[in-house]
């Protein structure tokens, strides 16, 4: 990771704004009041903020890096990150955008670290979801959680087989859910380049999935 | 966030999108999570320490892959390229050779062929004589009281060409079918030779050298630019003391030396 980089700054990343202290900042699981905690290092709030972010820190992580090592070192990198910058959070925002740009640039100087190259020669067996993925959900047969699977193996694969820019865009639209004006601010990009680059990660990835 | 803002989209494009979408919650290391959430709380961070890929994945980098691999192409084919070693074909005398200044006796033949396996220097004493074979290739036979420098036998692809040297004596040399492509340079103090197939003498002994041709030609001079290609059946005559060379009818008795060997070891040689 690159220590000098200089993380995006909290309050650009989102729109949401709270005027109660004990309003929820996203879903009904964090308050102002949590946050305000979160920044004064409570150890509570700390946790409670952890539990809430974590999966979708850890999942942006491997989706984007395709491997689960290198998405803990890299979750293990922004929870870091997070630690140190608490004390400036902005309890005003949800700070879900801000996490998950932390995210991307970490996954970024990832991508180009050599522990990473080094690692996806060693490691091509790695690409095989967990263990959740594989068990039939509720009312599924055990056959149809294997087709889920496999299916989820090859969609995973493709997009590992896209240039990173199109697949950060991709996975951040449809996995992450964020919008293209979001993504444009996450990636320094504008927002016509950025819905230029998701067109072209579908089209590749339609070619590269033609019969899932 | 979805939806409306999205381009048009193919058929295609919209189930790759869709399943996208549908990708399942990525479950993490219950380990990993508990311990970071404990550092995070905490604000204790630890080094990540996972367990370590097997060594080989750190060093065995496609450049170590490359490398041992040409190491052992190159091993190998240096393997494959070595020539037939030095055989002895006969040991005559009861005296000791010198090889490379050791004492060798003429009576173990084990330890000679050992010796000059792959060349030397081989001063053969009066009385004694050696004849070598390297199979296929070329055999050399050094009279009584030669000093001959072997040379290592010639390889199959690279390292055809040899040099030997004649300092005293008489050494005979008889080229077999794979000598073709080949070439032998032999130095004496009055001059050279080259041969590239073909069944000659060279005789020094130090103030001359006469390089007597039964066989095929061979090219002899003082130096590069006086050599000159000397037919079967003549010899050249080059002096030291810088007289003219002379080329001349072969004398009987090398005709008659290169004439036994011939017929002792002709079917050996492969003619």
């Amino acid at each position: 990771m690159d220590p000098t980089r200089e993380e995006p700054e909290q309050g650009t990343q989102n729109s949401v704004s709270i005027e109660r202290a004990d309003a929820p900042i996203q879903g009904g699981a964090l308050t102002v009041e949590t946050l305000e905690h979160v920044r004064e290092r409570d150890s509570h709030a700390l946790s409670t903020f952890f539990e809430f972010y974590f999966d979708r820190v850890y999942g942006l992580a491997y989706r984007l890096l395709g491997d689960h090592a290198s998405a803990e070192d890299v979750t293990q990198d922004v929870f870091q990150k997070v630690h140190k910058a608490a004390p400036q959070l902005d309890t005003s925002r949800d700070p879900g955008p801000w996490l998950m740009a932390i995210t991307h640039n970490a996954c970024r100087d990832y991508w180009r670290s050599k522990a990473f190259k080094l690692g996806r020669k060693s490691q091509s067996l790695e690409n095989t979801e967990g263990l959740v993925e594989t068990l039939a959900a509720p009312g599924e047969s055990s056959d149809e959680a294997l087709v889920r699977e496999e299916r989820a193996r090859r969609v995973q694969a493709a997009i590992q087989e896209l240039p990173e820019e199109l697949r950060s865009v991709v996975i951040l639209h449809d996995y992450q859910g964020l919008g293209h004006e979001e993504i444009a601010m996450m990636i320094g990009a504008t927002h016509v380049a950025t819905r230029k680059r998701y067109s072209r990660a579908l089209n590749r990835l339609a070619t590269l999935l033609k019969d899932v | 966030m979805h939806g409306s803002e999205d381009p048009p989209l193919t058929p295609l494009e919209e189930r790759v999108q869709g399943a996208v979408r549908s990708l399942p919650r990525v479950e993490a290391d219950s380990a990993f999570r508990n311990r970071l959430r404990r550092e995070f709380s905490t604000g204790r961070f630890e080094p990540h320490l996972r367990p370590q890929q097997p060594k080989i994945a750190g060093w065995f980098t496609w450049r170590w892959a490359t490398m041992a691999t040409a190491i052992l192409l190159v091993i190998g084919f240096a393997f494959v390229n070595r020539g037939p070693d030095w055989r002895i074909m006969s040991a005559t005398g009861s005296e000791h050779v010198l090889v490379d200044g050791k004492r060798v006796p003429l009576s173990n033949r084990a330890a000679l062929e050992g010796a000059l396996a792959r060349g030397g220097h081989v001063t053969v004493p009066e009385g004694s004589e050696l004849t070598l074979l390297s199979q296929g290739t070329l055999l050399v036979q050094a009279a009584p009281g030669t000093d001959l420098d072997l040379p290592t036998p010639p390889g199959r692809w690279l390292g055809k060409n040899m040099r030997a040297a004649v300092t005293r004596g008489e050494a005979r040399l008889f080229t077999g079918p794979r000598f073709p492509g080949r070439r032998m340079d032999i130095g004496t103090p009055a001059g050279n030779t080259v041969i590239t197939g073909t069944l000659v003498s060279v005789v020094t002994d130090g103030a001359f050298t006469c390089v007597c041709v039964a066989e095929g030609t061979a090219s002899v001079g003082n130096s590069g630019t006086s050599m000159e290609s000397v037919p079967a059946g003549m010899r050249k005559v080059m002096f030291s003391d810088k007289r003219p060379a002379a080329l001349l009818p072969i004398e009987a008795e090398h005709a008659s030396g290169l004439a036994t060997l011939f017929r002792e070891y002709g079917k050996d040689v492969g003619k």
